[in-house]
């Protein structure tokens, strides 16, 4: 267990900052709050009051990409409804008690970015190397024409290449027949909109310029979707995916039956928040990396 | 009570129950004693491909189920943990 004491398991769901626990595990709290509230404001510097602590690039990679797919799980928790479970693992593994967790308001997002982005790969030491990278990239290569950037800044910690591989496969078009394509392009496009992903905004463009008739563009897409959406269906799932984009936790049956209410499948509520989770776990890794946009769309070359 | 079906072990395709019985070994051999796959898995087993991915995201966390990825200066779970605190993730 990592904090077998009662008490102390109890300070840290409470406020971790102020439970006596190391203060490298205070440093990864803190980073994990940016990254799941507020990840556009992340900057060089988030990194480096880890690496004071002694973290090395190779272990910030690794941990952002844990958190990456992190983000999956709670989504698919909050989204299917998931009840306190005594099988549930981290408890057991974690904890003495389940009391720990809470619900805390989440803050409003705010909508200023960290301007500090620049035009490099990003902020991590990326030696892009090694047969697991080059086995990543030659599928990128074939699957997009060139090798995106999010590969290359994670190559310091290449073990989750597969699932990078796999979740930008399922991002490219819905995986169930009831969602159309020019909904599924909405829904990755609001939340790359809602998350302020400055790596890919150009990508979110030139797909709503592919699949949806129109004007359309990211800062509408920002906006309460009742505001321009006038398809029922659609209004109802683009206010899903804002609800859960900022505050998951408070997704309840009535967001699965509002999908069965306007004559959306369960497939269709379950492609949607996969989708959502899965762009949004990218989102939240590419902005605390800082990784810069590539030169060319994101988008599969078959797709085209 | 999940807000969506679910499609159990017991009456999932060969192509689910594959992937199944991977989460629910790897979960069992985390901690010590057999688990069924846990319920945040589940939500997606409608659609094979996102139930599969599901167990992907544990074959890369898990090191493919051997639970023997090098530890770095604080244990990795921590970070999912706080992930999940920041979410305000009942689960």
């Amino acid at each position: 267990m990592i904090y077998p004491k009662a008490d102390v398991a109890r300070a840290v769901g409470e406020d971790p900052q102020t439970a006596p626990i190391p203060e490298l595990h205070k440093a990864m709290f803190r980073f994990a709050e940016l990254f799941v509230n507020r990840s556009w404001q992340a900057s060089p510097e988030s990194l480096d009051v880890m690496r004071v602590e002694g973290v090395s690039d190779r272990d910030l990679a690794d941990w952002l990409q844990i958190a990456c797919i992190q983000t999956w799980f709670t989504h698919s928790a909050d989204a299917g409804g998931i009840p306190m479970d005594r099988d549930a693992v981290s408890g057991p593994v974690m904890f003495r008690e389940r009391s720990f967790y809470h619900a805390q308001p989440a803050p409003e997002l705010a909508s200023t970015t960290n301007a500090s982005v620049t035009a490099t790969l990003g902020w991590l030491h990326a030696p892009c190397t090694g047969v697991q990278y080059e086995t990543a990239a030659r599928w990128a290569q074939n699957h997009y024409g060139f090798v995106p950037n999010l590969f290359k800044s994670v190559s310091a910690c290449p073990d989750f290449y597969p699932r990078h591989q796999l979740a930008l496969e399922l991002l490219d078009g819905p995986q169930s027949k009831s969602l159309p394509a020019a909904l599924h392009a909405l829904v990755r496009a609001t939340v790359i909109a809602l998350d302020h992903s400055s790596y890919f905004e150009p990508s979110a463009e030139s797909l709503l310029h592919r699949e949806v008739e129109g004007v359309m563009n990211l800062d509408i897409l920002r906006k309460d979707p009742s505001e321009h959406i006038r398809d029922q269906q659609s209004l109802v799932v683009l206010r899903f995916v804002h609800k859960m984009v900022k505050n998951a936790y408070k997704i309840t049956g009535d967001d699965a039956q509002s999908f069965r209410e306007a004559g959306l499948s369960d497939e269709t509520y379950i492609d949607v928040f996969n989708t959502v989770a899965i762009q949004q776990s990218f989102d939240r890794l590419a902005n605390c990396i800082g990784v810069a946009a590539d030169t060319k769309p994101l988008l599969a070359r078959n797709n085209a | 009570m999940a807000y969506i079906e679910i499609i159990h072990e017991e009456a999932a395709s060969p192509e689910l129950k594959d992937d199944y019985e991977f989460i629910s070994g790897s979960y069992s051999k985390m901690v010590g004693v057999k688990v069924p796959t846990p319920q945040v898995y589940r939500p997606s087993s409608l659609i094979p491909a996102y139930f599969n991915f599901g167990a992907v995201q544990n074959r890369v966390l898990t090191n493919d189920g051997s639970h023997n990825r090098p530890m770095g200066p604080l244990p990795s779970i921590l970070v999912n943990f706080a992930v999940s605190l920041h979410s305000s993730c009942f689960y």
